[in-house]
């Protein structure tokens, strides 16, 4: 099964997304329980948030991106 | 009268070995491999070169299969190769004494060793060794004179060296290779190696970090405090810094922007800076990319030329100890007479003959066989750019080994505001620069001028900013970087390594001074990492390191030790073959679908129905764009830049409607390139 953010191989059979961008997805998650505590900010704009910063890997943002225009 | 047959590494040093020890009486012979020969001691003395391994493990018998183990060593391949032997082969049939001249390491003694047992019909059994670490009259005169036993278990340690790395890199990357080529009918080079492998797999590891990195925020708070008796401002830190609550900070600001305060404590000392030791080889590549900016490689590269004209010791050492014996009054006063160190070396023997004495600092590194790298004394006469800035940075280092040591005034300073928070001035500056002076421009000597503050001293904050931050990522290897990573992680020797990571750039399996995996280097790692993960593995490179030193150091034997590298990786080839068909399968998918992902640009505008791709050139390496028709014979090409990554946009350009890429180097910088040559937007910039 193809990865639904980047087109590659290994694909999950649930989520539909490759191995390292299911570790992106599972990062982003575990990362929103500090920046709520520390922010305050709603899933949403911690998404755009993440998605501007500089400093964020590229699986990540692919990643943000692709929950963000998903609505997840 | 004995004739002495002297076999050396390279041509350029048999020419220097032969005119420091023959003197004005050396005569050239021969062309294509050009001998010197001369009367010492009313012996003859001819001394011939090789170029580097004349000899290289191959196996027994012929054919493409895998796994291989048994080994046997032929000649490489070449015809300078060939001329070289026989002419070596000949001038072995006039000899009646056999020298190994070779450079006194592990590459060194095997060169010699299998040049006297093959070419010289079995002459490693009556040859001797000369040792030496530099190629000065006295040491190689020195060496001449004391000739000793060949260095048998330095030998064998570069035999079992050279044999696990045929047998982990040839066997593994022709399994990979015919895995995907019984596949896909198409071939590729598909190369793996016992130190190349974990290192492409750390790389592979640093970038995942990178990728997958989600930055965190956190808040530092500063304040400008005034002491109001001087009247003196001075930038201080929060002593509670990071903040990890955004309102936190904007609280703390409210609280004590133009808030008075007082002066808690003031402590001030002075610390010292010991002279820095002198260099290994490591060292001096991280020291030359930090200063220069140069690659390890050709750091190397410049330093064994250096060597080579006689102008430094032997640069492929771990030692960072200078023994006395390499005389330091002796090579300090021959500096001395270069205007460039003549004031160093004056002010470092001043002060060793105030009572001091000439004591080096000595660094923790040790190697038996040859001491840190040094300078020789003798003068340069022509250095060229890179080769004069290397010299002078040994140069500079070896005489602020012999340095008094520097000091440094340092001073802390907490200032209480009333609402109970304190802020924190730390500052520091060279008070004595000691060694600093002697290896100036390369370390820089200056500091921030100390405020001056006494204890209950009314002050206040003039101004206090909190600053929004984010945790950063790891940052990527350089190739500086690595060398220290696989020094620390006991992948590769000292020599060894700079060529490896040439050898990772040059397969195309990473990029960029700022080092990132290709997907070709990313998909050869998936199928190593599920197929051999020993190959990936740290613990047993590292593992098969120490135990070819133990070779060297007679605590291992060699048969052992090949035997341990064969059991090692036997499991896993049995496993592969068993699932020849699904792992062929599996590499193509990583390889392929890998590559997929980012080598597709758009179609081809010459032929319509072919596709652009993204090509490595296997000549040059280098990338380009090319036609997936270019078997059907289209041959339309574009040349790319050899920097950063690409990626296709999917748009077309608004001038001529090719395909164009997006080009990213480092995180900030990116831009847009039409495919088209002659696009006029490319004419116009």
């Amino acid at each position: 099964m193809r990865c639904k953010i980047c087109g590659g191989g290994g694909g999950g059979e649930g989520e539909g997304v490759c191995d390292r961008h299911a570790e992106a997805e599972r990062r982003l998650r575990e990362h929103f329980k500090v920046w709520t505590e520390r922010t305050g900010l709603g899933w949403a704009e911690y998404l755009e948030a993440i998605l501007k910063n500089e400093r964020t890997g590229i699986l990540v943002k692919e990643a943000a991106s692709y929950l963000l225009q998903n609505g997840r | 009268m004995v004739h002495h047959l002297l076999v050396c590494e390279k041509p350029s040093a048999a020419r220097k070995i032969a005119y420091t020890l023959g003197g004005s009486g050396v005569s050239r012979i021969g062309r294509g491999l050009p001998f010197y020969r001369f009367q010492k001691g009313g012996d003859t003395v001819t001394v011939v070169s090789a170029l580097g391994h004349l000899y290289t493990p191959v196996q027994q018998g012929k054919g493409w299969s895998f796994p291989v183990f048994n080994l046997v060593w032929e000649p490489a391949s070449g015809r300078r190769v060939k001329l070289f032997l026989e002419g070596i082969a000949r001038l072995a049939r006039e000899a009646d004494s056999f020298i190994s001249a070779c450079d006194f390491d592990t590459e060194g003694s095997l060169i010699a060793f299998m040049i006297l047992r093959k070419a010289c019909g079995g002459a490693d059994a009556k040859a001797r060794r000369m040792k030496f670490s530099s190629l000065t009259r006295d040491e190689l005169s020195r060496a001449y004179e004391n000739l000793s036993e060949l260095d048998t278990p330095v030998i064998n340690a570069g035999m079992a060296r050279h044999e696990i790395d045929w047998i982990f890199g040839v066997n593994v990357s022709r399994a990979i290779m015919d895995a995907y080529s019984c596949n896909t009918g198409r071939f590729e080079v598909l190369s793996a190696g016992r130190v190349q492998s974990p290192t492409l797999d750390a790389l592979c590891r640093r970038d995942d970090e990178i990728d997958l990195h989600v930055p965190d925020p956190y808040w530092t708070a500063g304040a400008e405090i005034r002491f109001l008796s001087s009247g003196e401002t001075a930038k201080a830190e929060y002593s509670k810094n990071p903040i990890l609550m955004k309102g936190e900070g904007e609280g703390l600001r409210l609280r004590c922007e133009g808030s008075p305060g007082t002066v808690r404590r003031v402590e001030g000392g002075e610390l010292t800076v010991p002279a820095p030791h002198p260099f290994d080889l490591g060292e001096l590549q991280s020291e030359a990319y930090r200063v220069f900016g140069l690659q390890p490689w050709r750091t190397q590269k410049i330093a064994e030329g250096l060597y080579l004209e006689g102008l430094i010791s032997y640069p492929r050492t771990s030692s960072q100890q200078l023994p006395p014996s390499i005389g330091f009054r002796g090579i300090l006063t021959k500096l001395g007479t270069i205007e460039a160190y003549k004031e160093s070396v004056g002010e470092i023997l001043n002060y060793a003959d105030s009572g001091r004495g000439l004591c080096p600092r000595q660094g923790k590194k040790s190697d038996p066989a040859h001491p840190a790298i040094h300078p020789t004394g003798i003068k340069p006469n022509r250095l060229g750019g890179e080769g004069r800035k290397i010299y002078d940075l040994i140069v500079k280092r070896f005489i602020s080994t012999f340095g008094p040591p520097a000091r440094k005034s340092f001073k802390t300073i907490e200032v209480e505001l009333e609402r109970g928070d304190v802020f924190k001035i730390e500052a520091e500056a060279v008070s004595d620069p000691g060694w600093m002076k002697h290896y100036a421009p390369y370390v820089r000597i200056s500091g921030s001028s100390l405020p001056e503050a006494e204890e209950g001293e009314a002050a206040r904050a003039e101004e206090v900013w909190v600053e929004e931050r984010y945790t950063d990522p790891p940052p990527r290897f350089n190739q500086s970087s690595l060398i220290k990573f696989m020094e620390r992680n006991g992948l590769g020797t000292k020599s060894t390594r700079a060529e490896i990571i040439s050898t990772l750039y040059r397969r195309g399996y990473i990029e960029g001074s700022s080092i990132r995996v290709t997907e070709l280097g990313r998909g050869v790692i998936g199928v190593l990492r599920k197929r051999f993960p020993e190959l990936v593995s740290i613990g047993l490179t590292r593992d098969l390191e120490e135990r070819m030193a133990g070779i060297e150091e007679g605590r291992e034997e060699y048969s052992a030790v090949l035997l341990r590298g064969a059991e090692a990786i036997k499991g896993a080839f049995e496993h592969m073959i068993s699932e020849f068909e699904a792992a062929g399968a599996e590499i193509t998918n990583l390889v392929e679908g890998r590559r997929g992902q980012t080598k597709k640009i758009g179609a081809c505008p010459s032929c319509k129905n072919g596709e652009l791709i993204i090509v490595r050139s296997r000549k040059t390496g280098k990338r380009f764009v090319g036609c997936s028709n270019y078997g059907s014979g289209c041959r339309f090409s574009a040349p790319l830049p050899q920097r950063g990554v690409v990626k296709a946009t999917g748009e077309a350009c608004r001038e001529c409607r090719y395909p164009t890429v997006l080009v990213t180097w480092g995180r900030t910088k990116s831009w847009r390139v039409c495919l088209n040559p002659g696009c006029p937007s490319r004419v116009r910039k």
